[in-house]
């Protein structure tokens, strides 16, 4: 009776031990089975609280081009109707004579019928609606160039709402003289951009990577031409505010861009935008 | 009744098993030491390049030869051809060879003007089991040597590969191979310079048969700092004591150990020499397999590098900036890189610290290039006889802008071969 019991205190303390050590296992084993340094990093990012979804490991292909603002726009301009418009050096804005009314959830849709309407909108056809650079009082489309869009005022509509969802007029650039510059060159994948954002310290903790897109970007300006090339853009949304920031990386070579003052610096090669 | 007093002992021998066989397993792995637990990421990701073996191995010309026999270098602007090729020629399996001809030049010529074909060409000899790393092929055939391999738009059960050398002509049997993908590649919209292929001094060369513009190209220099390579490669972990030496147009660094590094101020150029590298074969592939690690270990930019030649006589290999299918030349008398094996366990690494990376609006767009006859007579007028020739080649020649600062202008040209030099043939003209 006795060892009976014995035998039934040591089945319990081994059977806790058994749990203890598969538990222990398990833990260990799943820290370790992403061994490539970029989970390294993204587990990293998950430890300093900075909320994302998994990025893509996926390479693309994109151009380098070129293309300038000039008087394409106001060649058409003349023909377009139901609006007050002038020229702000190559912009065009123009305000609606009938504001146009927005329904929510249909904004695209009203919107790309207004923007394909070569009466209403010039070029419109290389415009495309894009969600992510739209807020409440504005509507952006973007130009889209070389199968990419251009993530930049140089080649864009921004449509202004007012506060009772009425499109009252817009502004309007658009890049000609479209150039490609070199042919498609792989781009590095999503997981290794957003590793290096955080690497050179550009995302801080808490914040939140709403979303990333690859898009063009305006480098460098150059015998009056704007060069473009392909970057990976992430919207950081910092936690404490509710601001939202543009982190630009270089989609070939995996620098950051920093365009806070017209594209004027870059962290690791400041003489990529000294140019005229 | 015996089942019931068994099953306490039989529990407590499993649950003891099992714990046995966990703590084993943690025990004697290593990875969940506690020292492993929180690896601190470094950045070592930079050395990540996006330039894979395959793309510094293309081939470097791509000539295709219609039903007619109109023979035609192929380019394009939006792609580059000779990786859409490499992307459709994998997958296909060789088996039979057989040599179709040797030393007839008259046979090796006919081969190469072959209708309804594409030749994709090399500077240097290939081998075989290269070819299959750099196409990641299938082709189970006989180690051997060539530079041109030609496949057929109307068989796709044979190639050829071709060996200028020795001018011996290969026909391989395949299988698994799709023309159609092929057709398809070449349906794209090209840049498509007429030409034929001549006999020079024993060696085919690619002729344009007329005046053709070609493309010109302007880039920002980027300019990488001595000390990013310094810090790369002259800091190896057992040895952190580098001593550096500056002299008036040159510095160096050494670390008292296997690596030396010197740049020349003047030029920009780099020269490292690593004593501790060794190679493990000395067959073209592991040479070759060695070479682009050791570019990927230095941590040059390698966007448009690609492979050049090879000297086999010296072990030097020469990589060059392609842009829109055409080496630059003037680049540095050697090239983008030089690589020269100096033993099994040393090498010497030649490059510059400028590279190609942002291309910009040139000043024209197109600029005309003589045919290969109105050049050949040039040089004869020049005095050049024709045996001194050992190459010629359409190539860009790198000038620095006048207007823009830290600007680099192609401009195509004529480059001829003459004692083992690559020289404009305006320089060769004039002086």
């Amino acid at each position: 009776m006795n060892f009976k019991r014995i035998q039934l205190i040591f089945l319990a303390i081994f059977i806790a031990m058994d749990v203890f050590l598969f538990w222990s296992f398990n833990r260990s084993s799943v820290g370790n089975s992403d061994a490539s340094s970029s989970n390294n990093v993204l587990e990293e990012m998950r430890k300093d609280q900075i909320t994302f979804t998994k990025p893509t490991t996926k390479t693309h292909e994109g151009y380098y081009f070129s293309g300038n603002n000039g008087s394409e726009l106001r060649q058409v301009a003349s023909s377009l109707q139901d609006q007050s418009l002038r020229f702000n050096g190559t912009e065009l804005v123009s305000e609606f004579k009938k504001p146009i009314k927005l329904t929510s959830g249909e904004t695209k849709k009203t919107l790309d019928k207004v923007v394909n309407n070569p009466l209403v909108i010039a070029k419109g056809d290389h415009y495309s609606y894009s969600s992510r650079l739209s807020s409440d009082s504005q509507i952006v489309y973007v130009q889209r160039v070389a199968a990419g869009p251009v993530y930049s005022h140089y080649g864009q509509i921004r449509f202004a709402v007012n506060n009772q969802d009425r499109v009252i007029g817009y502004s309007q650039n658009y890049l000609e003289n479209v150039k490609i510059l070199k042919e498609a060159s792989k781009t590095i994948s999503e997981e290794r951009a957003l590793t290096w954002l955080y690497q050179y310290n550009e995302i801080p903790n808490g914040a939140k990577i709403s979303w990333s897109n690859l898009a063009y970007t305006r480098l460098l300006t150059a015998r009056g031409q704007y060069v473009f090339l392909p970057t990976w853009v992430f919207a950081v949304k910092i936690s404490s505010s509710s601001t939202v920031v543009l982190k630009r990386v270089n989609a070939y070579t995996g620098e950051i861009i920093k365009t806070g003052d017209g594209n004027q610096s870059s962290n690791s090669n400041s003489e990529i935008f000294t140019m005229t | 009744m015996k089942l019931r007093q068994l099953w306490l002992p039989t529990c407590l021998g499993i649950a003891v098993l099992i714990s046995l066989g966990l703590s084993g397993l943690l025990w004697t792995n290593p990875a969940h030491s506690n020292l492993s637990t929180r690896i601190k990421v470094t950045k070592s990701t930079d050395n990540s390049t996006n330039t894979t073996f395959q793309d510094i191995y293309l081939p470097s010309q791509i000539i295709s030869t219609d039903k007619q026999g109109n023979q035609e270098v192929l380019t394009n602007n939006r792609v580059n051809v000779a990786s859409e090729l490499r992307d459709k020629i994998s997958k296909f399996t060789g088996t039979d060879v057989q040599t179709v001809s040797q030393h007839n030049s008259k046979k090796y010529l006919q081969q190469l003007r072959r209708k309804d074909t594409i030749l994709l060409n090399y500077n240097s000899a290939m081998t075989v089991t290269f070819f299959r790393k750099a196409f990641g092929n299938q082709l189970k055939i006989p180690n051997q040597k060539f530079n041109r391999m030609q496949l057929l738009l109307n068989d796709p059960n044979h190639m050829y590969l071709l060996n200028d050398q020795t001018l011996r002509v290969v026909r391989v049997k395949l299988k698994n191979n799709h023309a159609g993908k092929l057709r398809h590649v070449l349906a794209d919209k090209m840049i498509k310079h007429p030409a034929s292929f001549i006999m020079l001094n024993g060696k085919p060369i690619i002729s344009y048969n007329r005046a053709v513009r070609v493309r010109t190209y302007s880039y920002q220099l980027t300019q990488q700092t001595q000390s990013y390579y310094a810090n790369r490669i002259m800091t190896t972990n057992s040895n952190s004591n580098m001593q550096i030496k500056r002299h008036s147009n040159r510095t160096t660094y050494d670390d008292h150990g296997f690596r030396h590094m010197s740049v020349n101020n003047k030029t920009d150029t780099v020269t490292f020499t690593n004593y501790n590298s060794t190679v493990k074969s000395s067959s073209f592939l592991q040479t070759m397999n060695h070479i682009y690690q050791q570019l990927v270990m230095v941590g040059m930019p390698l966007d448009n590098v690609r492979f050049y030649s090879y000297d086999s006589g010296n072990e030097t290999a020469v990589f060059r900036t392609y842009i829109g299918g055409l080496p630059v030349f003037d680049q540095s008398d050697y090239g983008a890189v030089q690589m020269k094996v100096l033993d099994q366990t040393s090498y010497q690494m030649i490059f510059s610290l400028d590279s190609l990376q942002v291309p910009i609006p040139p000043v024209q767009n197109t600029a005309s290039v003589e045919s290969t006859k109105t050049l050949m007579a040039q040089l004869k007028a020049a005095g050049i006889r024709r045996s001194r020739i050992q190459g010629l080649q359409l190539g860009y020649q790198w000038t620095r802008d006048k207007s823009l600062p830290k600007v680099v202008d192609l401009s195509p040209t004529w480059y001829v071969e003459i004692g083992g030099q690559w020289q404009t043939y305006r320089s060769l003209i004039n002086g």
